[in-house]
């Protein structure tokens, strides 16, 4: 292996392909594992494992979870199941069912975990000192190895193992001569990543070591050099058209067909990972925000329903807690761009258990580049030319009055509502009496305004809209809107056939929520909120007629309404 | 001070009916009732009101990316399904909902905000109003906290036409952070903002420590701070602040976004400001007597949010407008005690005096970098205007004494009810 090329590029692409594999290999091995362990103890419980609503659990992630966050004892001490719940997709409510079904399932396995880690020693800084993971790997493997031997799954797992030697072979092939590599290379800050690495991967490389065993080596070794120098090429250039064929045997062929795949599928996923990743602080959280996350709970609402902006992509390189790209981790990376490709591509697949550690503080990601900032030239002396057709088309003060008259003093501008009304048949302060003067208003702001009184639409303010209404669409409104709120915009464009939509917003916010704050303003004055679209209470019918005499009115309210006017 | 400003403002009738969704908060129809209300008082007499062009997608993409701008003409609620992964890649779908006549709304408020900016620039008038706008979190390619087109952005590059320098200042309860990432690497515009920042709340950036990068660095500032912060901890702040910035900054313009999210009582905000706390900054920056445009941006309780651009739309007339809300179509939002300010209010302040002290230390620090590295061509005569003379320990010696003590009069804290016939009286 003397031309044995280690810029870790040259790893990337088996990796990718290694981690996808390996992936499958783990899930498959530990169902195998489990299945063991549940007949080991007698335990007859149903697989997959359900919720309590029939929600089925991965037990592989919450496995991989736990662990990684120290096991079943530390998560309970510190109450994590909340956390590990969020990161399973669920809310936060299934935690201590998520609890019992791992106390049920997984208890025996995390035992023999346990007992595997005090065997290899997993300590953080125990394993700067002690150097090779793949050591450590060894170690565990064997016992996991042994395990299965003892148990009746053996037999599978060695196909299992068998099938996808190819790749794995040249995985293991790659950690060995890494670690040959690394003992002459200085490494120590990746090491202490690797040994916070889950069960999880030592399953795998126990996997890949086991069925490196059957195979023997010295033939491959020959083609290694110039498989590393294809990939590295690929590595380094993969839009590089010129990169389309093996410059080896066919042996390779099948690795060499995955690996081109998931080039390809690296390349798409690289920017949808990236941007999504972007977009969601949990991947297991995305599409999780139901519209009523919007109830009117002022600290719910400021904590669910934004989202914070995820942390750097760079520093998930340096958070081992990913079992995927803890895997990636192992290789060191030259070039920021695979790495990112590895974080992304691992970050992809082992969704849901890619953000297990917590930092402190959130690190917001800063969006620098073309594509976030604004182009801001630099300032010329003279300026640039603003446009000056474009400024808007003047709708008031119209083109034939006066110039504006600034002399106007406060008297007639900007008067409040007058004390005392000049109403006289009508009693001042009625409800009569108010929507006299409020109909008064409009009828001078129209005559002032005159056509601009339509631009602005205010034709279709006020509860003059519901003029435009049959007291029966009316009915089947407010029923429709009682009824269900939620999915009535969906349904009402069906229902209404003859309003536009505009119409029925306009109606919404002008007739009927007007009445809902009429009910509010009488019946609950202290829980006033318009803007609260779950309750809706109804006073009187149009225009608040009827309103003085409604049923179930608070009669201390009502008696302070010195009517005694019979209301149609 | 100069003779009476003259006020453009911006409002397109088609807006009021644009609606999100159920359950959501933004709620357009808040300008309509903005719009009626300064009708109600009768201050569209003082000021010219233009209907703005609808923006074309041209001129939106001299900041967004032209896909994004194209997509968004695109996309409608019947055909969103289609596009799972676009809808995906530009944050669209939940906080930002796809609705019916998306991409007119945003041509509305964003033209609204470029012809603001081209009438500053023409010097057709003093001040240039658009409620409809303020939108800050939209990004160059992506949506974002119900801010699909970032119209601050257009306008402040309208303005940057003809200015050298323009100062942004966003008093939303969100960090403006659509407008500091656009500007992240430029000292052409100096982007400040207050904002609450911590327990995860949106968008999550905004720490002091963010000031802006390679030529940028030191042109942006943040002020994090905490729940519940009273009127006059923010007014001193602001003030000095501002001051200092305006004093070392000598911008050509200033764009202000007033989000009334910041007021008390909000549905999403959690500060503690009254309207007249609010104003206060709007009343400071006026002062200055740059060419100023003022936009909306967050404010999720309808009646507040019109109560507030109304009071402002008063300042920026210099009217002064009595409590009483007159009769309106509307009025019935505006129970129980039908008056147009509001009082602040009462959850716990957790900004303590060390905490807003240290921030202040903070960026007054990092504004003297600016002091002895004028890097863009500050040698031009600086502009007529007036620094208000004060300390900040003392009250607001606001020049108009009588206006102030007719404010004392007007509305009482604890007063709730404004005579014998305010009552409910419909």
């Amino acid at each position: 292996m003397g031309s044995f090329n280690h810029s870790s590029c040259s790893f990337i692409d088996v990796e990718i392909k290694y981690v996808d594999e390996c992936e499958e290999r783990l899930k498959s091995l530990f169902d195998q594992a489990l299945l063991v362990f549940l007949e080991e103890e007698g335990n007859k419980r149903p697989l997959p494992a359900v919720l309590g609503d029939g929600e089925k659990v991965d037990l592989f992630k919450l496995f991989v979870l736990v662990r990684e966050k120290g096991g079943f004892e530390s998560v309970s001490r510190k109450g994590l199941w909340e956390v590990v719940a969020e990161k399973l997709g669920f809310d936060c409510s299934v935690a201590p069912s998520l609890r019992l079904i791992y106390s049920k399932y997984l208890d025996r396995m995390e035992k023999w975990a346990v007992e595997e880690s005090r065997i290899v020693n997993w300590d953080n800084k125990d394993s700067k000192k002690k150097g090779c993971y793949g050591g450590l790997l060894l170690e565990l493997g064997d016992g996991f190895k042994g395990l299965l031997d003892n148990g009746k799954c053996q037999k599978r797992i060695r196909d299992v193992a068998f099938g996808c030697k190819h790749t794995e072979e040249s995985c293991s092939e790659f950690d060995r001569s890494r670690k040959r590599v690394r003992e002459s290379n200085d490494d120590d800050d990746k090491r202490v990543e690797m040994s916070c690495v889950a069960i999880s991967d030592e399953s795998v490389v126990c996997a890949v070591e086991e069925g490196l065993l059957e195979l023997s080596l010295e033939k491959k070794q020959d083609d290694l050099p110039g498989m590393l120098k294809w990939l590295a090429s690929v590595a380094t250039s993969p839009h590089d058209p010129s990169i389309g064929v093996i410059p080896y045997s066919s042996k390779w062929k099948e690795c060499w067909l995955q690996v081109a795949r998931a080039k390809n599928a690296l390349l798409v996923q690289r920017n949808n990972a990236e941007l999504r990743y972007q977009n969601s602080p949990f991947l297991g959280h995305q599409n999780m925000h139901h519209p009523s996350m919007y109830e009117d709970d002022r600290k719910s609402i400021g904590r669910l329903r934004y989202r914070i902006r995820p942390p750097k992509l760079s520093k998930l390189c340096s958070s081992s807690c990913c079992s995927g790209s803890s895997l990636v981790s192992l290789y060191e990376s030259g070039s920021n761009h695979c790495r990112e490709l590895m974080i992304t591509e691992g970050a992809d697949l082992i969704a849901g258990t890619s953000r297990a550690t917590e930092r402190k503080k959130p690190d917001i990601r800063r969006r620098l580049g073309p594509n976030f900032q604004a182009q801001v030239d630099e300032w010329t002396e003279s300026g640039l030319e603003s446009d000056t057709k474009w400024l808007g088309t003047r709708i008031w003060p119209l083109e034939n009055s006066e110039a504006l008259d600034h002399t106007l003093g406060n008297g007639v501008i900007g008067k409040g509502r007058p004390d005392s009304c000049s109403c006289v048949t009508i009693r001042p302060g009625s409800v009569e009496c108010i929507r006299f003067h409020i109909a008064e208003k409009r009828m001078e702001l129209k005559r002032e305004l005159g056509d601009v009184f339509l631009h602005w639409r205010f034709n279709h303010m006020g509860e003059e809209v519901c003029l435009r209404w049959t007291e029966r669409e009316e009915k089947k409104f407010k029923d429709m809107m009682i009824a269900d709120p939620k999915s009535f915009w969906k349904n009402a464009a069906r229902c209404f056939r003859t309003k536009k939509r505009e119409e029925l917003v306009s109606y919404y916010f002008n007739v009927f929520l007007i009445n809902k704050r009429r009910y509010q303003n009488r019946m609950t004055p202290k829980r006033i909120d318009s803007d609260d679209e779950g309750s809706f209470g109804c006073v009187g019918g149009r225009f608040g007629s009827g309103a003085v005499t409604s049923v179930g009115s608070d009669n201390l309210i009502c008696s302070e309404n010195r009517q005694c006017f019979d209301f149609e | 001070m100069r003779s009476k400003d003259k006020i453009s403002y911006f409002y397109d009738g088609d807006v009021g009916s644009v609606y999100f969704g159920p359950n959501h908060p933004m709620k357009p129809h808040r300008l309509c009732m903005t719009h009626h209300l300064i009708l109600a008082y009768g201050l569209h007499s003082k000021m010219e009101v233009y209907r703005p062009h609808k923006a074309y997608p041209i001129e939106m993409a001299q900041f967004h990316s032209p896909d994004y701008v194209e997509f968004l003409q695109r996309i409608n609620p019947e055909n969103q399904n289609l596009f799972p992964n676009e809808m995906a890649r530009y944050n669209l779908g939940e906080d930002c909902p796809v609705f019916e006549d998306l991409f007119e709304f945003c041509q509305i408020y964003a033209g609204g905000t470029i012809d603001a900016a081209r009438r500053l620039n023409n010097k057709l008038c003093d001040i240039a109003i658009n409620w409809a706008g303020g939108l800050h979190h939209a990004k160059k390619c992506d949506a974002s906290g119900f801010c699909y087109i970032n119209d601050l952005v257009l306008g402040i590059l309208e303005l940057l036409k003809h200015h050298p320098r323009v100062l942004y200042i966003d008093i939303d309860v969100h960090h403006g952070d659509g407008v500091e990432e656009a500007f992240y690497f430029t000292d052409r515009v100096m982007t400040v903002s207050f904002h609450k920042f911590g327990d995860k709340f949106f968008p999550g950036t905004g720490d002091v420590k963010e000031i802006g990068e390679r030529e940028g660095k030191f042109y942006a500032i943040n002020v994090p701070l905490k729940d519940g912060i009273d009127d006059s901890s923010f007014n001193r702040l602001f003030r000095t602040i501002i001051s200092k910035v305006v004093e070392i900054y000598q911008p050509g313009a200033i764009v202000l976004q007033c989000g009334a999210d910041s007021l008390a009582r909000d549905r999403l905000g959690c500060f503690n400001l009254s309207i007249d706390g609010h104003a206060e900054c709007v009343k400071f920056v006026k002062k200055f007597n740059l060419p100023l445009l003022v936009t909306g941006g967050g404010g999720y309780t309808k009646e507040n949010v019109a109560r507030c651009w109304t009071v402002e739309t008063g300042i920026l007339l210099d009217t002064e407008l009595p409590n009483e809300i007159p009769e309106n179509d509307y009025i019935k939002y505006f129970a129980p005690d039908f008056s147009l300010k509001i009082p602040g209010g009462h959850i716990e302040n957790l900004n303590t005096k060390s905490y807003i002290s240290s921030i202040k230390v903070q960026i007054l620090e990092n504004l003297r970098y600016i002091q002895h590295a004028p890097s863009v061509q500050m040698q031009e005569v600086p502009p007529d205007f007036y620094i208000p003379d004060f300390d900040e320990d003392e009250q607001n010696p606001d020049e108009r004494v009588d206006q102030r003590s007719r404010d004392k009069q007007v509305q009482r804290d604890d007063e709730y009810f404004d005579g014998d016939n305010d009552n409910d009286a419909s």
